[in-house]
């Protein structure tokens, strides 16, 4: 039994009473001590219901007490309630107080305080123990240019961040690299931002040359380190050369071929068919195909096609194929463009030479270099 | 559940009018009573209670009720007698 209460009671009639009250009670040791006073016993979760019948009897309750583990357990938890507070929330304590509850951000002024937790909390666990403080901080100098100092501690359950925005300008903090130049070309316009010019407008430059070196001249004449940056605009040239012979011999197909097919599996030949190609002059055509569509055994025919040629002398002037040479040294010219948008101007020029002539045709570009 | 008066009422068949009530003293330690009808009179001395047609009446020293339900009663103390009417 978890508990039992005891009663002690005054009044008369007690017989009576106790029949009634045992057909839905159960009571135990019950003793007549005086005429007028009798004691028993119920079972604790019966106390309350006892007493309500029993002063509704008349019966007034001279003593009352409560045995058993229930009654002391409820009240030690009842005394004691603070006490088990305090414990719960030691307890609570002890199993929360390994993560980061709180954020704190100090320093910032353009940078946003939400931006920069939730980076945190995206990138880092909120446990303690598996956080590396130097490593938020580089993460964070790294993510946000606008810091230029950054400490992160954590006190109790608050990461504090404390930083520092850039107060000088952005140039200052970059690599000090000089602007090198990407292309052969003239310079266009120079818009210099920071940093020394070392070209000037109308110059021809290779592709390598510096263009900006990355200092400055202080207020006392000494050389400053700083981030070169500039708008170079720039005339490239690109050029496509096609010589042309009046008399030249090509190679032509003659129309005979003959085909030779492999069946490969896992790059082994295990079919092999080849006819007798006796051609003087010959070139040849692979194509590869796939005979099945699943990986399980993956045939593979190889087929090789190999054409007869034949060498003929053909005499063409320059004049009849000029508009045809000229056609195609611009494609060539235009597939080195970078940007066929920005082309200023397009020529070309002729060296004619005993039996040949040279066409060089020659696009001008405009970029804009950084 | 083995009950002993199931059981003794099982071989005594041949008797009448055994469903009244059933008492058993123990010892004249304990008495334990089924089937009784509500305890009349409770003292250290007397404990006297209804049954079918008639009372029980237990007398003795230091008697108390060990347990008291609707149709169970079980007495404890020195007995010294115990009459029915």
């Amino acid at each position: 039994m978890l508990g039992e209460t005891y009663f002690l009671i005054k009044g008369l009639n007690v017989e009576k009473n106790l029949n009634v009250l045992a057909k839905e009670i159960p009571i135990y040791e019950i003793r007549r001590i005086e005429k007028n006073l009798t004691s028993f016993k119920v079972p604790y979760k019966w106390r309350g219901q006892t007493k309500k019948k029993l002063e509704g009897l008349g019966y007034n309750i001279v003593e009352e007490k409560n045995y058993g583990f229930l009654p002391k357990f409820l009240q030690i938890f009842l005394n004691f309630g603070a006490i088990f507070a305090i414990l719960l929330a030691f307890i609570l304590y002890f199993f929360q107080s390994p993560y980061i509850l709180q954020y704190e951000i100090l320093g910032t002024n353009t940078l946003s305080e939400k931006e920069i937790v939730e980076f945190i909390k995206d990138n880092f666990s909120q446990n303690k123990n598996n956080l590396t403080l130097s490593d938020i901080e580089n993460s964070l100098y790294q993510n946000f240019s606008e810091i230029s100092f950054v400490s992160v501690i954590v006190k109790g359950q608050t990461l504090i961040v404390n930083l520092k925005e850039k107060l000088l300008p952005e140039e200052i903090y970059g690599e000090f690299s000089p602007i090198y130049s990407n292309f052969d070309g003239k310079i266009k316009e120079i818009n210099l931002i920071s940093g020394i010019s070392q070209v000037s407008v109308g110059e021809y430059v290779n592709k390598g040359d510096v263009l900006v070196e990355p200092f400055y001249l202080d207020s006392e004449g000494n050389l400053q380190k700083v981030e070169a940056d500039a708008e170079i605009t720039m005339e490239v040239y690109r050029s496509a050369e096609i010589t042309h012979f009046d008399t030249r011999i090509e190679r032509v197909r003659t129309g005979d071929f003959c085909v030779m097919d492999e069946i490969k599996l896992f790059g082994l030949t295990i079919y092999e068919n080849s006819s007798n190609c006796d051609f003087a002059l010959s070139e040849s055509v692979v194509e590869n195909r796939d005979l099945v569509k699943n990986n399980l055994l993956p045939f593979k025919l190889q087929r090789t096609i190999i054409y007869e040629l034949e060498e003929k002398v053909v005499n063409e002037s320059f004049e009849s194929a000029k508009e045809k040479i000229i056609e195609n040294a611009r494609e060539i010219a235009l597939e080195n463009c970078q940007d066929c948008a920005t082309i200023i101007d397009e020529f070309f020029t002729i060296n004619h030479q005993s039996g040949s002539t040279t066409l060089k045709y020659t696009i001008v570009e405009e970029i804009l270099q950084k | 559940m083995f009950n002993f008066f199931d059981e003794l009422k099982k071989n005594m068949q041949k008797l009448e009018k055994l469903e009244n009530f059933n008492l058993i003293n123990l010892s004249n330690k304990i008495i334990y009573v089924e089937g009784h009808r509500g305890l009349v009179t409770l003292s250290k001395d007397i404990v006297a209670f209804k049954i079918k047609g008639g009372r029980v009446v237990v007398e003795g020293q230091d008697l108390f009720l060990v347990e008291l339900s609707e149709n169970t009663i079980k007495i404890s103390g020195v007995i010294k007698k115990v009459e029915s009417f």
